[in-house]
């Protein structure tokens, strides 16, 4: 079992994907694998629910209709209470399509996972990333 | 007054602002005034050829002895050597003058007016005229050719003489859309794109610009009586903007295959959720779990079944089917198609077209998909807005250079990150409903046709579509469906 830094609890993660079918597969996938996680396929919803739930991190599909995933992580990076949350942009184009130019000044995503994902490699970013952030956090 | 005549008599021949001399029969000057001297130098006992031309021996033409043989005027233009620069032109003016003692003629009047810069304006008239780079062309009445360029005559052959239409066209009428019968009749300037054919046959393509150049008064009042047109050759423009248009096709067919590629992603990742989720099911003994991933394969197997479906008809190649089309009736089609559905969605559907549209080449079967597409789409983007009292409307547009097609909505509008993808990729805000093919085709549509499609949008007000055509790259009619074209959008009536 995945744990987060300095707790027994499981890494908690958050994710966001408009298609309710990748939400159910990332999210089995991450609790087969140790995590806890829970998923919203209303990016409207996202805001107020990691502010109240400070995930250990995010998993943010960039493309969405209505708020778009780019709009979302902007939010997400200038609210101080959520600026400092990992997120691990879920793409269908290329990384270098995913956040340019847009982002502009924006701190870039901690991982990016390419759609289709298979499990090892989503694994493989989500523990990178949890592990980074619980080192980060020591240092 | 006879002071004035003494006056005048006594220093005219000197003061005259003209070089003045009197010649005798041999042809040497008898007498000068102060402006030949000045222009010529020395005259005292030469002959005028050895003046004026630096010669032996009198001119092979000379005026002189023809007007002492007649005793007629002449005037005529010449270059005659003055004192200091080149030979310069003079317009020349001889007369005989009247012995007063034998009423002969022995002595002629020989008076000479410098035209340098007359001369000058005329030579780069002629050079302009001569040698501009495009086709210049003097038309009369009857729109015979009264002069041409170089170019136009190395272009077209020589035509003096002969019909423009003959010269221009090979053909024996006047053309429908003539510029210059339209500055005859309203003595305005007036341009259109044209197809002629060279002398050796090839098809040219021209711009031309007809304009005034001679009005005389007329019992009805002043009228034109010349048109100068001047054409510019596009045929090269012609053929790099159709391989423009060829270009941007190309680039249309990758930018779909990119964006393919991306849906198929996603559908793919919906069924590689599938087996997960069955698989973690069927391994957790949690058989609720084990059925929603079956449910998502399934799910995700009839996109795909979709998707295939709509790729065959996007891409199996269908010819455009290209007839001379009543825009407002292919409009028309979409509004009844939608009426329905729009009235079940509480969506005010209305359609604003464009009067007198003339017939244009469209494929208007293609044309109706994307119509049908854009209010399809603005019917949706309606019912996800939850706004109440929501409108789409769909309207026809022409002016000089193009026609069109505008979808507006009212609904959900879109924010930049959608409005930039919506075209790019194969992409869909409409979740399990859509594959993200219809703007592509759209677009793929009106780009068949030289056209663009530009998205204008608000979130939460709403949406543009404008669909653009500009008539100088709409396609040519399909030789085959112009023959079967009465039957469909030529003459139909569709009812409002």
């Amino acid at each position: 079992m995945m744990l987060s830094e300095g707790a027994k609890d499981p890494a908690r993660l958050l994710v966001v994907d408009d298609e309710a079918d990748i939400v159910e597969y990332l999210c089995t996938a991450l609790e087969d694998n140790g995590f806890a996680a829970a998923g919203v396929s209303d990016p409207a919803l996202v805001p107020a629910l990691v502010r109240q739930t400070k995930p250990d991190a995010i998993l943010l599909d960039i493309l969405m209709p209505g708020q778009s995933g780019l709009a979302l992580y902007r939010t997400l990076r200038r609210d101080p209470a959520t600026a400092g949350i990992p997120v691990i942009i879920v793409t269908g184009v290329s990384r270098s399509e995913s956040l340019q130019p847009e982002a502009g000044s924006l701190p870039p995503p901690d991982g990016y996972l390419e759609k289709p994902i298979a499990v090892p490699r989503l694994v493989e970013i989500v523990q990178s990333v949890i592990r980074r952030q619980g080192e980060d956090r020591h240092a | 007054m006879p002071e004035i005549r003494d006056l005048l008599q006594e220093h005219l021949f000197d003061h005259a602002p003209l070089p003045i001399a009197v010649l005798d029969p041999a042809l040497r000057v008898v007498e000068a005034n102060a402006r030949f001297l000045e222009a010529f130098g020395a005259w005292r006992g030469r002959h005028c050829f050895e003046i004026l031309k630096e010669r032996s021996a009198p001119c092979d033409r000379c005026n002189v002895r023809a007007s002492l043989a007649d005793g007629v005027d002449r005037i005529a233009e010449d270059r005659l050597k003055v004192r200091e620069g080149p030979p310069t032109p003079f317009v020349v003016r001889v007369t005989p003058l009247p012995s007063p003692a034998s009423g002969g003629r022995p002595f002629v009047l020989w008076m000479a007016s410098d035209v340098t810069e007359a001369s000058s304006l005329q030579r780069e008239n002629e050079v302009l005229f001569e040698r501009a780079p495009c086709y210049e062309i003097v038309l009369d009445r009857d729109l015979r050719v009264v002069r041409m360029n170089r170019r136009a005559r190395e272009t077209f052959g020589e035509g003096q003489g002969r019909h423009c239409y003959q010269v221009f066209k090979h053909t024996d009428h006047a053309c429908r859309e003539c510029p210059a019968l339209r500055v005859f009749q309203d003595g305005g300037e007036h341009t259109s794109p044209q197809v002629g054919m060279s002398a050796g046959g090839k098809v040219t393509r021209y711009v031309v610009t007809a304009s005034p150049l001679v009005r005389e008064e007329s019992p009805n009042g002043p009228r034109v009586s010349y048109v100068i047109e001047m054409a510019t050759d596009v045929t090269a423009l012609h053929a790099l903007e159709r391989e423009k248009l060829e270009a941007e096709r190309l680039a249309a067919v990758g930018q779909t295959v990119a964006g393919l590629a991306h849906g198929l992603k996603n559908m793919l990742m919906g069924l590689q959720g599938g087996v997960y989720v069955l698989g973690s099911g069927l391994r957790r003994g949690e058989t609720a779990k084990a059925e929603r991933g079956m449910q998502m394969l399934t799910r995700n197997l009839d996109k795909v079944s979709t998707l295939v479906k709509d790729l065959l008809g996007f891409s199996k190649g269908r010819i455009p089917q290209v007839t001379l089309t009543d825009p407002n009736a292919v409009a028309r089609e979409v509004l009844d198609l939608y009426a329905d559905l729009a009235r079940k969605a509480g969506v005010e559907l209305r359609g604003e077209l464009a009067p007198d549209l003339t017939r244009a080449p469209l494929d208007a079967e293609g044309m109706h998909a994307c119509l049908a597409n854009l209010v399809s789409n603005a019917i949706d983007a309606c019912q996800v807005s939850e706004k109440p009292d929501c409108r789409v409307t769909l309207r026809t547009f022409a002016d000089s250079e193009a026609l069109g097609f505008e979808v507006l909505d009212t609904g959900c509008g879109m924010d930049y990150e959608v409005k930039k993808k919506i075209f790019t990729t194969f992409f869909t805000t409409k979740g399990e409903g859509g594959t993200g093919l219809g703007l592509l085709l759209t677009r793929k549509i009106v780009q068949e046709h030289g056209g663009a499609i530009l998205v204008d949008s608000e979130p939460g007000r709403g949406t543009r579509f404008a669909i653009r055509l500009p008539r100088a790259r709409l396609p040519q009619p399909t030789p085959e469906a112009t023959r079967d074209a009465g039957a469909t959008h030529d003459a139909r009536e569709i009812p409002q």
